[in-house]
C-alpha cells in the first residue's frame, strides 16, 4: 500500500515539476548583479592586495641590484683616474701610458668574451689577458711556460695575487702585450690595490647611507585612444593634470599625480527585437566618462645621456569619476489594433506589432563611483633636457583594466601618448 | 498575430536557435546578452532552486550562485549542446554545496518513522504549489536526497558520492523521505479535507 502511494506520488510530483517554470521576478538581475559586483570587489581587493606586494618585491629587489650596481661603478671609475694617475706618475710605466690600453682597470668582459677565454673554467683568475701569462708567470716562478694551464696555475704564487679580490668583483687588470717586464709595475699596483680596498670601502659606506633626495613636478597633457569593450572602433578624448616624481634612487622614481581624463564612446549592439510585451532590444549604448586618475607608478630610467634619458614605467591607476553618461537606445515592441469594416460589414480588429525607439539615459553624480588601482600602468619614454632644470618627457602609455570600472562594471583600455614639463627640483 | 504565435513559440522551446544565441552573445561578451540569459533562463532556474531549497530566500540565493557559475564558465560551454541540462547540473551542484556548507544535515537524524495510510486517488488533486509546500517541510538531507533519485533520477551510487555518504544512508534516507512525505501529506490532506 505505502509503496504503490509512494510511486504514485513520485509519478505526480515528476509529470508536475517538469512543468514547473517561475515567472520572472522585477528586480531579479539588478540584485543578482549587485550581489555578483560585492564578490567581485572582494576578490579584486586581494588581487590588488597581491599586485601591490609584488610591486613592492620588485622595487625592493631593483634598488637593491641598482645600489649594488653603483657600488661597482663607483669603484671601477676611482680605479680607473687613479691607476691612469699612477702609471702618469710612474716614470717607467711611460711606454704604459702612452697607449690608453696599456695599463687599464677595467669591468669585466662580457660573458661572450670570457667564453672566448678558455682557460676561463679552470681558474677564475683567467680574466688576465692570456697573451700575457707567459710573461707573468715566468717573471716569478721561472717555470717553463710551454703549457697554458700551468702558467694559469701558477698565477696563485705571483705576487699579484693579492689583487685576485678586485677581478672577482668584476674588475679586471689589462696588461698590453708590449709590456717588457711587469715587474716593473708590481710596487705601484701593489699600493694602488691597497688604495683600492680603501676606496671600496669608503664607497660600501656611502652608498648604505646614500639617499638622492630630489623631485620633479610638472605639467602633462595627452590625446587618448579609448578602446570600448565591444569590439567598435577605438574613440579620441583628451586628458591633462600635474605629475610629480620622487627619486628614489638614481634610477628609480616614484611617480604620482592627479589628472583629468574625458572618454567617450558608442558601440552598436544591434540586439535582436523580441515581440514579447515588455521585452527591449538594446541597439546602441554611448558613454561619456569624466574621471579623476590618480597614478602610482615606478619609473626606472634605462639610459641617461648628457641631455637625453630613457624610462620605463609601470604602476596602478585609481579612478574617481567626476561624471558617467550613459544613453542607450532601444527597440520595444508595440501593439497597434486597428479596426476596420468588412465587405459584411462587421467591424474587424487587426493587431500588429511595431518596434519603437525608446531612449534611456543614465546620470551618475561626481564621486559616485571610485574605483581603487583599477587600471594597470604601462609606458615607455624619452625625455630631452631643455635647461638645466626643464625636461620634455615624450611617452607613450597603455592603461589595462584590472578590475570592472565605472557604475556600470565595463572594461575598457586606454592608451595615448603623455607630453610631460618637468621641473626638476633639488637632487 | 500569426507571426506573434510562432517567436512565442520558438522562445519556449528548450535547445531553440534562439537559446544558441543567447549562449554566443554571452560568449562574446555583448553588452546586456548575460541580462538576456538571466531573464530568459530565470525561472526554469527558479523552478529547480524552489525544489531544493527550504524556502524562498535560499532558492533566490541557489539561483544567483548558479548563474554566477555558469557565466563563470559559458566560455567553456560548447554551444552544440542544449543549455538546459547544463544550467540544471550547476543548479542541482550548487543546491548540494549550499545545503553541505551550511551543514544542516543532522536535522535528518530526527526524524521519526511513521507508517499512515493514505488515499491514493487523491494524490493526483494536488495543485503545485500544494507539492512544493510539502517537499519544503522535508528536511534537508532527505530532500535533496528524494529529489535526486525521484525527480532527477540519480542512482544511489551517485548521490552517495555527490553528498559524501555512504550508499545504505542514500536508501535509508530515501526511505524516510518517502515515510515523512506520506505524513505530511496525510496532514495537509487531513486539514484540507477537515
Amino acid at each position: 500500500m505505502d509503496n504503490k502511494f509512494d510511486k504514485k506520488l513520485a509519478q505526480h510530483l515528476r509529470a508536475t515539476l517538469a512543468q514547473h517554470q517561475v515567472p520572472y521576478e522585477a528586480g531579479a538581475w539588478e540584485r543578482f548583479q549587485r550581489k555578483r559586483s560585492a564578490g567581485r570587489r572582494k576578490r579584486v581587493f586581494w588581487y590588488r592586495a597581491a599586485g601591490i606586494a609584488a610591486v613592492l618585491l620588485l622595487e625592493f629587489l631593483t634598488m637593491l641590484f641598482i645600489n649594488t650596481s653603483e657600488i661597482k661603478d663607483t669603484v671601477v671609475d676611482e680605479i680607473s683616474g687613479n691607476t691612469t694617475e699612477e702609471a702618469a706618475s710612474n716614470g717607467r710605466a711611460d711606454q704604459a701610458t702612452s697607449d690608453s690600453s696599456a695599463l687599464g682597470i677595467r669591468r669585466k668582459p662580457s660573458a661572450q668574451s670570457v667564453e672566448s677565454d678558455k682557460s676561463d673554467s679552470s681558474n677564475p683568475s683567467v680574466t688576465f689577458p692570456l697573451t700575457n701569462l707567459p710573461i707573468m708567470a715566468s717573471s716569478k716562478t721561472g717555470k717553463n711556460s710551454s703549457s697554458e694551464k700551468q702558467n694559469v696555475a701558477s698565477l696563485s704564487d705571483w705576487p699579484f695575487s693579492q689583487i685576485m679580490p678586485l677581478a672577482s668583483q668584476g674588475i679586471t687588470l689589462q696588461f698590453p702585450p708590449g709590456v717588457p717586464d711587469l715587474r716593473h709595475f708590481e710596487h705601484s699596483l701593489q699600493k694602488t690595490v691597497r688604495e683600492r680596498q680603501i676606496i671600496q670601502e669608503n664607497s660600501r659606506t656611502q652608498a648604505a647611507t646614500r639617499t638622492r633626495p630630489g623631485f620633479s613636478i610638472g605639467a602633462i597633457m595627452s590625446p587618448l585612444l579609448t578602446s570600448p569593450p565591444l569590439a567598435a572602433p577605438p574613440t579620441v578624448g583628451w586628458s591633462g593634470g600635474v605629475v610629480s616624481d620622487f627619486f628614489l634612487s638614481k634610477r628609480i622614481a616614484l611617480s604620482t599625480g592627479i589628472r583629468v581624463a574625458n572618454q567617450r564612446w558608442q558601440e552598436d549592439v544591434n540586439q535582436m527585437p523580441l515581440l514579447i510585451s515588455g521585452s527591449k532590444a538594446l541597439q546602441s549604448s554611448s558613454t561619456e566618462i569624466t574621471s579623476l586618475n590618480v597614478p602610482v607608478n615606478l619609473r626606472y630610467t634605462l639610459k641617461e645621456r648628457e641631455n637625453t634619458a630613457w624610462y620605463v614605467s609601470a604602476g596602478v591607476s585609481s579612478l574617481a569619476y567626476l561624471n558617467e553618461s550613459f544613453t542607450d537606445d532601444f527597440l520595444i515592441p508595440r501593439t497597434i489594433i486597428t479596426y476596420a469594416e468588412a465587405e459584411n460589414g462587421q467591424v474587424i480588429e487587426v493587431y500588429e506589432t511595431v518596434q519603437v525607439p525608446l531612449q534611456e539615459i543614465e546620470q551618475s553624480g561626481a564621486f559616485n563611483q571610485i574605483d581603487l588601482a583599477g587600471t594597470l600602468n604601462l609606458s615607455f619614454g624619452y625625455g630631452y633636457d631643455l635647461g638645466e632644470r626643464w625636461h620634455l618627457v615624450l611617452e607613450p602609455y597603455y592603461q589595462y583594466p584590472i578590475s570592472p570600472l565605472t557604475s556600470r562594471n565595463l572594461s575598457f583600455s586606454t592608451s595615448g601618448i603623455n607630453l610631460r614639463l618637468n621641473y626638476r627640483g633639488k637632487r | 498575430m500569426k507571426g506573434l504565435s510562432t517567436v512565442l513559440l520558438s522562445e519556449a522551446t528548450p535547445g531553440c536557435p534562439r537559446e544558441t544565441e543567447l549562449v554566443r552573445a554571452c560568449q562574446q561578451k555583448r553588452l546586456g546578452a548575460e541580462e538576456r540569459l538571466y531573464k530568459h533562463f530565470y525561472g526554469y532556474v527558479m523552478s529547480i532552486s524552489l525544489r531544493y531549497a527550504s524556502g524562498r530566500d535560499e532558492a533566490q540565493e541557489i539561483t544567483d550562485d548558479s548563474f554566477m557559475k555558469a557565466f563563470a564558465g559559458i566560455d567553456k560551454f560548447d554551444t552544440q549542446q542544449s543549455i538546459k541540462p547544463w544550467l540544471r547540473r550547476i543548479v542541482i551542484n550548487t543546491a548540494v554545496d549550499y545545503h553541505r556548507k551550511n551543514k544542516r544535515y543532522q536535522q535528518a537524524l530526527t526524524i521519526e518513522c511513521v507508517s499512515i495510510p493514505v488515499e491514493e486517488h487523491s494524490i493526483s488533486q494536488l495543485t503545485l504549489e500544494e507539492m512544493l509546500e510539502i517537499i519544503r517541510q522535508l528536511p534537508d538531507l532527505l530532500r535533496i536526497t528524494f529529489n535526486l533519485y525521484e525527480i532527477e533520477g540519480y542512482s544511489h551510487q551517485e548521490i552517495a558520492q555527490r553528498l559524501g555518504i555512504s550508499e545504505s544512508s542514500s536508501r535509508v534516507y530515501l526511505t524516510r523521505a518517502k515515510q515523512r512525505l506520506r505524513a505530511l501529506y496525510q496532514r495537509y490532506w487531513g486539514e484540507y479535507n477537515g
